[in-house]
């Protein structure tokens, strides 16, 4: 009968532990990005951020980087599997705050599980406003495409001295969407005028129909709020057709990929707005492109930076809430006021959403380089 | 009127794609009577062979590339046929159409690990410009002929295969009646599996045109491959000038659609035209009705 004398308090011993070990601080990270699919290259991107990010955080404060562990999981470019891919992580792996994703549509399809779940969400680079609107579980770190759209067009207008613009857009993407409202309504209030719109599905390759429409309403720019992959096909096409036009988009075409399938000579001379600028002047963003340069063996996109970014924004919330209780992380999310990161500083605001700037880059041959930098509320104040 | 012109050309070049493809998923239902949903995944394996080709034994020419695109397509759907298709033959026609889904999603999975999932495109290994009309206002592009073209002489040496050679007798034959044909001696067989490597080589044809044009990546065959699968519908299933016919249709209807209704409803238009087809003549334009085996 020792063996029952002995059970109760063992067992008593091991609820402790296992509330110590609730309460003892650490913080299961379950990354969700796309790692195969048409944005497979933001999966890399933002994997390879946050691991760099949280090998750095080991230098600097080993003690915090010591509670937090990842896990990895691909949403394969697309909402049905990321919503698959979230619930595994949640229920499977039982994590305390889900990293990602970077499409809109893919991070909305897993709002609803995190918050079913009473877990929380931080997604580095969706900048779709509806992102933080499912719930107060939901954070992001970039700023939303209102934003972006405003900057856009503020930037045509003002600095291209353009009044005359078309859009053609992805029709089953709320990013696509999302930005190509928020450039129109700018773009009206400034003055312009939206002569032409069309769109497109993911997946299909030949734009030549929509292109041979817009060119017969001649704009001056065309906003094409879209992903790299279609891009660089449009790209390509609008210069076989012989149709000049500049071309503006968001940071849906920073990938290496866009040079890629446009070619140099159809690529040259298009803007388009983002969240990093590699060859920013900034000792800080210099030492983030030498270290990531040598340690992945190419250049860091704008979702290394955002997932940079990111992860230490969680990593220092984290710190500052002491716990991995999901109330706890919100509150000291909330509180995330002038953090200084490789991708401009930034605060979170009472909807969730970073307020930080965001750089307009020119695309050449085979590069984008800095053309401006637009902070919070400058993008405002002209109309 | 050059508006109406340039959409034209444009859904021409398109269609003779989608043309290709039906024809590949005309054929084998013609002889099996199975849809194989895996056929567009026949032309995106060969459109990487094209890529990997041209883009790493630089200097090769394009019809080299090309030709070695159809062989490898053609060999890799003979090869799905033998292991997954036949076993199952015998069994129910639901066993098989699941194992084409399967062997489709397999094919994806694979594409993307043996090549990676981002896009990657084809050298200019052509001529780039257009000719202008000028009178008209139209532009036909370079690789819009050459696609248009060869689509043609490609569908040309189909016809005479299927008409004029024993072995298209013999397709003829087993298409007519399976257990017939190989009482008449025919090795069924081998004519099942020609006709999987005739179909898809034709499909890795269009893959390379499909590489050259715009770009090559795993995902590549889904949209086409529902596309040709609509436009082998519209023509009439196992009818081979219903495939090109069908074809054809269905890049000129997207690109008038997108051009005078609206570019949102162009995706959109193949499956209302599938719907109309199967609810009011579903054996299609030149399909006929199958008499039923008892």
């Amino acid at each position: 009968m020792k063996l029952h004398r002995l059970t109760l308090p063992v067992a008593a011993a091991f609820g402790l532990v296992s509330a110590v070990a609730l309460a003892a601080n650490t913080l299961k990270v379950g990354a969700v990005f796309g790692l195969s699919g048409a944005q497979s290259t933001y999966g890399e991107e933002s994997i390879n951020g946050m691991e760099m990010a949280l090998d750095d955080l080991k230098a600097k404060d080993p003690a915090l980087a010591s509670k937090i562990t990842v896990v990895k999981e691909d949403e394969k470019s697309n909402p049905i599997d990321a919503a698959l891919a979230v619930k595994k992580v949640l229920n499977v792996d039982k994590v305390d705050l889900v990293f990602g994703s970077v499409a809109s549509s893919n991070t909305l399809a897993m709002g609803s599980a995190v918050i079913e779940a009473g877990k929380v969400q931080v997604t580095p680079a969706s900048t779709n406003p509806e992102v933080t609107k499912k719930g107060d579980a939901v954070f992001r770190t970039c700023f939303i495409d209102p934003f972006q759209g405003s900057v856009l067009a503020d930037f045509a207008v003002h600095r291209l001295n353009k009044k005359k613009a078309a859009i053609l857009l992805d029709h089953k993407s709320d990013y696509s969407k999302g930005l190509a409202e928020a450039f129109t309504v700018a773009f009206k209030a400034a003055g312009g005028e939206v002569v032409a719109n069309e769109s497109y599905e993911a997946g299909k390759k030949d734009f030549k129909t929509q292109l041979t429409k817009i060119r017969a309403k001649h704009p001056e720019v065309l906003l094409v709020p879209g992903y790299y992959q279609e891009v660089g096909l449009i790209m390509k096409q609008a210069q076989q057709m012989g149709f000049k036009v500049t071309l503006l988009g968001g940071d849906g075409w920073d990938s290496p990929t866009l040079y890629e399938l446009a070619g140099a000579d159809a690529v040259k001379g298009n803007y388009f707005s983002t969240h990093f600028a590699p060859d920013d002047k900034d000792p800080r963003v210099q030492k983030f492109v030498k270290d990531y340069t040598a340690r992945f063996h190419k250049a860091p996109g704008a979702m290394s930076a955002s997932s940079y970014d990111g992860i230490l924004v969680v990593a220092d919330a984290f710190k500052r809430a002491g716990s991995n209780d999901p109330a706890a992380l919100k509150k000291a999310l909330s509180a995330t006021k002038g953090f200084v990161g490789v991708a401009g500083t930034l605060s979170i605001n009472a909807q969730r959403d970073a307020v930080k700037p965001a750089v307009i880059l020119k695309t050449e041959g085979n590069k984008a380089v800095f053309e401006a930098k637009i902070e919070p509320g400058q993008a405002n104040k002209s109309h | 009127m050059s508006e109406f012109l340039q959409f034209l050309i444009n859904g021409l070049a398109v269609g003779s794609m989608y043309a290709l493809i039906a024809l590949g998923y005309t054929m084998v239902y013609g002889i099996i009577q199975l849809i194989n949903f895996a056929h567009g995944e026949f032309m995106m394996m060969g459109a990487f062979v094209g890529a990997f080709t041209l883009n790493r034994l630089q200097g090769t020419p394009l019809a080299v590339a090309l030709v070695i695109s159809m062989l490898a397509a053609g060999l890799l759907a003979v090869l799905v046929e033998l292991v997954a298709y036949r076993p199952l033959r015998r069994q129910p026609k639901i066993f098989v159409l699941t194992a084409a889904i399967a062997v489709s999603v397999l094919l994806q999975n694979l594409g993307r690990i043996v090549f990676g999932s981002s896009a990657v495109s084809f050298p200019a290994q052509f001529p780039q410009g257009s000719i202008g009309l000028e009178s008209l206002g139209v532009w036909v592009e370079y690789s819009q002929l050459f696609v248009l073209g060869l689509s043609l002489v490609l569908m040309a040496a189909l016809w005479l295969i299927v008409h004029k050679t024993k072995i298209g007798a013999a397709m003829r034959a087993t298409s007519q009646d399976i257990d017939a044909a190989r009482l008449m001696g025919i090795n069924t067989n081998f004519v099942i599996s020609f006709t999987f490597f005739i179909g898809a080589s034709l499909a890795g044809a269009v893959g390379v045109f499909y590489g050259m044009q715009y770009s090559v990546d795993p995902l590549m065959g889904v949209q086409p491959g529902l596309a040709a699968f609509v436009a082998a519908v519209l023509g009439g299933i196992g009818s081979l000038p219903g495939a090109m016919i069908g074809g054809l249709l269905i890049g000129i209807i997207e690109n008038l659609v997108a051009g005078y209704l609206s570019s949102t409803y162009q995706g959109a238009i193949t499956f209302v035209l599938l719907i109309l087809v199967l609810s009011i003549k579903p054996t299609g334009l030149l399909g006929r009705m199958a008499p039923v085996k008892v």
